[in-house]
């Protein structure tokens, strides 16, 4: 059965409106796009869309109390969620290093959590 | 007696743009610089700006706000730039001295040689836009509310309605969904979005958060904590249109309505202040109307990118430090640039022609197809580039060569304009 | 021996009932404060009893900060007596109290819409300039002088715009008001509460009359939701509620009607250059629609602007709630006196609920029926300006009642005050910073308030508990970013001070919590928190 996705391009100002057609997951046609990068941002979007995700995780002892993080890669659209949640238990102790791990492997993807900053410690 | 201090140059706001000034101030050989921030740390608004997306310009990746800042930061621990924080710049005046004040030191009295403006912007509050109802408490900024959570760790809101749909309220759509609280919607008063496509998908679109256009908060409920919120849809005059009221429970409205460029100290020294940017008037090198003060970044105009803010502080700062090192003084202004076919402002507004090139930025004030943008003068196109598409959110930027600006200094004539591409013609710039 | 300062514990208003007091004041605003006050200058026994987190919480904190000299009132009124007598006494009523009064003059402005159409419709044009230049300033001369105000002076056109050159171009003539001034009202109602506390007295927040206990046509007790305070003297200042306290011990027979009123206020930088003094178009009598004033352009004490208040009946007494009517109404009528005044420098907006009765005036007097029992009710404006003379008709009554006619010897005529840091040259502010480094530390970047006088706030003798309390003491929060910088500054040191954790600070006391959780809570329930 033919299926119909929608997708708004994301890489410059037209955020053209991508139709793409597929049956059992085969694509069938792309529509929309005004350039190859549209085309191929639909075929993304439809088989395997990725995000960075950010958040923040708390610290213990540090200047501040709250240390962002972000993943090294874009893991799939669908863990995003679960991933923040799975790092909202997840507590450090300061000092942190810019781009310290903070969590490996998140949710199997073998994707690392990393920091986003340096965090010093309070004395 | 409060102390004085008399450096080569101070830098007024150490995030992004503050950042980039001193440091580009220092390499351009500057060795007395002096950093003034208010806040706890570096970094300015960045170490709140958790989410990715920043530097694809200016370092080829994408970072998060916080790596961007920390970028500068590192390299200006480097250095022997002398840093304040916690420090606030009561006063500056038109002779370039200014008054600070900190715990530790007390007073400062600071006589620099040149100071750089980079204080970046402030957030539109409600009662600027006048919503009617009660003021409980739950009625927060979005760049506040971003602050509560991603520095403070505190939730400002459980159930959120959101007004305005610029950048930042946007991601913080996206933050406050994954921090576990729900975003009933997000309420945009203009017909079209105010923000980039890439967080209209990535905040609202991958989180199933609707976004209502034509629509404004009409009332706010709730003595002590809001209760709800009144939407309504509005006409093309952006009048709420009696009828199309719809109570929204919640207990939490962000407002997302707008950045002011925090032009006070710039007032208090007498710097002449553009009303369409909100920030001063400056010329190709960065220079307010008040000989040795510079500006750059946000305060001098809304950017929707910081590379572009990075771009206008290292100009700034390196116009700074040939001041002071070269003494260099600058000529009469030879043109103010004419906003020209949609364009909404231009910066520098001034050019006076010292030989070298410019760079210019502009605001178009509607979304058009298929255009060119680019410098004229007297009818003549100097340089530009084609866009596919050019919208209001989104800042676009000219260069020009030395030889272009003789040639409008000569001409008397210096515009920006965005006209329609015609297809297959070449063009003379 | 100077009482009260060595005994009363600063910084936390002891919130125990006491079993009784010689005299009892329901309502901590301006009028409750004042009298309480003026009490402890007698005996030190006094008890101020609000429902509300704090003082000054109902129209003491919500009106436009005017003491005006009496002119508007009706001739015959108390209202008028007492204002143009209170006007009179304003500046010995604020001495010792450190609060800013400022007689700042008031210009009221005669045009064409000053004159109803259908009276301006029947008169020849000369002998409507007459009127409008002539006859009417004239006419409020005389009115003033009838009511004891002298020195009211007239300004012809040329006069009147150029003192007020923004004013509209269709001024004919005005009428300057030197007895007119400015105070900051709930700061006044501040002060006036810790010089109570300072001499004796004990103002009980939190706690809300229930009933009067009345014995044999006598007050014997006031009973609240936290228990019974045995008492001789009620006095009734309870604004809005007034009628209702009343009611319960059987002194009624005044029904209070709410009236709300909203207030723009305007950045000080833009309007400082805009208006000089207060502003108010001239209207015949009979023209106004409802019998509040018309308001007019007033700058406070800080300098922001204000345009208004509006005048709106309503049934809810709570209902400070501000409509797009109002607003749009606001503009309108000060587009015409002010013509091109900035209208988006506006920073803030504020309303509150007046307390007028039917009758519209002052009900003010030692009760018959029940003895021990003082209205001091129905006081919408010119409540401000009438305080000292208010205070000045109760006592008459208190002392009737038994209030001793001698005053103390201990009574402590100062009350204490911190510096602003704003209002200090730099010498000053190194000077305290080096003796306190908290000095130094900014916390409200718009108005210049300093760590130390947050924390002057929060331990003061009638401390702020909460984040107006801390902005009505200090003004964190009120300048053009309206708290967003200083707002969790100023929560984080709440908490500190108070012990509490941030999630329970509040804006205005119970149900108004500033964060609803702490981060990660949503996600991870029954986590308690971070280290």
């Amino acid at each position: 059965m033919r299926r119909k996705h929608v997708f708004t391009c994301i890489n410059c100002p037209l955020g053209c409106s991508l139709e793409l057609v597929e049956e059992g997951g085969e694509v069938i046609g792309i529509t929309g796009n005004e350039c190859e990068v549209g085309r191929r941002y639909a075929e993304e979007e439809f088989r395997d869309p990725r995000r960075v995700v950010t958040t923040t995780v708390r610290v213990r002892k540090g200047v501040l109390p709250m240390l962002p993080v972000v993943t090294t890669r874009p893991i799939p659209k669908s863990l995003v969620r679960e991933a923040v949640k799975a790092l909202s238990g997840v507590e450090v102790e300061a000092p942190v290093r810019d781009g310290q791990v903070i969590y490996r492997d998140i949710l199997g993807t073998g994707v690392d959590v990393v920091a986003s900053r340096r965090l010093d410690r309070l004395d | 007696m409060p102390k004085v201090r008399k450096p080569d140059l101070v830098v007024i706001g150490a995030g992004p743009a503050g950042l980039g000034a001193a440091l580009a101030a220092h390499e351009a050989g500057l060795r007395d610089v002096m950093l003034i921030e208010r806040d706890v740390e570096l970094g300015g608004i960045l170490p709140q700006c958790i989410h990715d997306g920043f530097g694809s310009m200016v370092f080829e990746e994408t970072l998060t706000g916080p790596q961007y800042a920390q970028r500068f930061i590192d390299r200006v621990e480097r250095t022997d730039i002398e840093v304040k924080l916690n420090t606030m710049v009561l006063d500056l005046r038109p002779d370039r001295s200014l008054t600070a004040v900190n715990s530790r030191d007390g007073i400062l009295e600071i006589k620099p040689r040149a100071v750089v403006l980079a204080m970046g912007c402030r957030e539109r509050t409600r009662h600027q836009i006048l919503i009617p109802g009660y003021r409980p408490a739950g009625v927060i900024c979005a760049g506040a509310a971003q602050r509560d959570i991603n520095i403070e760790g505190l939730m400002p809101g459980r159930r959120v309605v959101i007004l305005g749909s610029g950048d930042i309220g946007l991601i913080m759509a996206r933050r406050f969904t994954l921090e576990g609280a729900e975003v009933e919607g997000v309420y945009e008063i203009m017909d079209h979005p105010g923000g980039l496509t890439r967080n209209l998908v990535q905040c609202l679109h991958d989180y199933d958060i609707p976004l209502h256009l034509s629509h404004t908060v009409t009332f706010i409920h709730g003595r002590k904590r809001v209760e709800a919120v009144t939407v309504s849809r509005v006409d093309e005059n952006l009048k709420p249109l009696p009828g199309t009221e719809r109570l929204v429970p919640c207990d939490t409205l962000v407002l997302s309505v707008g950045l002011i460029p925090e032009n006070e100290l710039s007032r208090r020294a007498g710097v002449a202040l553009d009303p369409v940017t909100g920030g001063p008037v400056v010329d190709e090198r960065m220079e307010t109307s008040v000989e040795g003060i510079f500006a750059c970044g946000n305060v001098m105009n809304v950017f929707d990118l910081v590379d572009y803010v990075t771009h206008t502080a290292e100009m700034a700062g390196r116009a700074a430090a040939e001041y002071v090192l070269q003494g260099r003084r600058r000529g009469k202004v030879t043109l103010r640039v004419r906003p020209g076919r949609n364009v909404r402002f231009v910066v520098p507004q001034l050019l006076r022609g010292d030989g070298e090139g410019a760079f210019f930025y502009f605001r178009v004030r509607r979304p058009e197809r298929a255009v060119r943008a680019r410098l004229v003068t007297g009818g003549v196109p100097l340089a530009g580039k084609k866009a596919r598409m050019v919208r209001p959110p989104e800042m676009v930027r000219l260069k020009a060569d030395p030889e272009m600006l003789a040639e409008a200094v000569s001409r008397g004539d210096l515009g920006v304009e965005v006209v329609p591409e015609v297809e297959g013609a070449e063009g003379h710039g | 021996m100077k009482a009260g300062r060595k005994t009363r514990p600063r910084g936390k208003l002891d919130p125990r009932l006491p079993t009784s007091a010689r005299a009892v004041v329901v309502g901590a605003g301006i009028i409750g404060c004042a009298i309480a006050r003026e009490i402890t200058r007698y005996l030190p026994d006094v008890v101020v009893l609000d429902k509300e987190n704090d003082v000054a919480c109902g129209a003491s904190k919500a009106n436009n900060a005017e003491v005006h000299s009496g002119i508007g009132e009706d001739a015959g009124t108390l209202k008028q007596k007492l204002n143009v007598r209170g006007n009179r006494m304003y500046d010995e009523f604020v001495a010792g109290l450190g609060v800013d009064f400022r007689r700042q003059g008031l210009l009221i402005v005669v045009t064409p819409r000053s004159v109803p159409p259908e009276v301006a419709e029947k008169m020849g044009p000369e002998e409507l300039d007459e009127l409008l230049r002539v006859k009417i300033p004239e006419g409020i001369v005389a009115y003033g002088k009838a009511a004891g105000i002298e020195g009211l002076r007239i300004l012809n056109r040329e006069e009147v715009l150029a003192r007020e050159p923004n004013v509209t171009p269709e001024a004919v003539s005005g009428v300057f008001d030197p007895h007119y001034g400015l105070v900051c009202p709930y700061k006044l109602t501040i002060a006036l509460a810790e010089h109570a506390v300072i001499n004796g007295a004990r103002v009980i927040l939190n706690t809300e009359v229930t009933g009067i206990r009345v014995e044999d046509g006598e007050v014997r007790g006031v009973i609240t939701n936290r228990g019974e305070i045995a008492t001789g003297l009620v006095i009734n200042a309870a604004g809005v509620f007034a009628d209702e306290v009343a009611e319960m011990a059987g002194a009624g027979g005044f029904r209070i009607h709410p009236r709300k009123g909203a207030t723009l206020l305007f950045d000080r930088q833009v309007t400082s250059e805009y208006v000089r003094s207060s502003v108010a178009l001239f209207r015949m009598p009979g023209m106004k629609k409802e019998r509040s004033k018309g308001g007019g352009a007033m700058p406070t004490v800080e300098g922001n602007l204000q345009l208004g208040p509006t005048a709106v009946e309503v049934e809810d007494k709570y209902d400070t709630s501000i409509s797009a009517e109002e607003i749009e109404e606001i503009f309108e009528r000060f587009h015409y006196l002010l013509p091109n005044f900035p209208k988006e420098a506006v920073i803030s907006a504020f309303s509150g609920v007046r307390a007028p009765t039917y009758e519209e005036d002052f009900v003010i007097e030692a009760s018959e029926r029940v003895r021990g029992f003082v209205n001091v009710a129905g006081i919408q404006s010119p409540g401000l300006a009438s305080a000292p003379a208010i205070v000045e008709m109760v006592m008459g009554f208190l002392h009737e009642l038994g209030i001793p006619r001698e005053p103390r010897p201990d009574f402590d005529p100062i009350r204490p005050t911190t510096p602003r840091f704003a209002e200090l040259d730099d010498r000053e502010r190194d000077s305290l910073i080096r003796k306190d480094p908290r000095w130094g530390n900014i916390v409200c970047r718009c108005e210049y308030v300093t760590e130390a006088e947050v924390l002057a706030a929060i331990h003061s003798l009638v401390p702020a508990t909460d984040m107006d309390g801390v902005k009505r003491r200090t003004r964190t929060g009120m300048g053009r970013c309206q708290g967003g910088f200083c707002g969790h500054r100023v929560a984080a040191i709440l908490a500190r001070e108070l012990g509490i954790p941030v999630t329970e600070v509040t804006k205005s006391g119970g149900g108004s919590p500033l964060y609803l959780g702490e981060n990660k809570e949503f996600l991870q329930p029954g986590r308690s928190g971070h280290a």
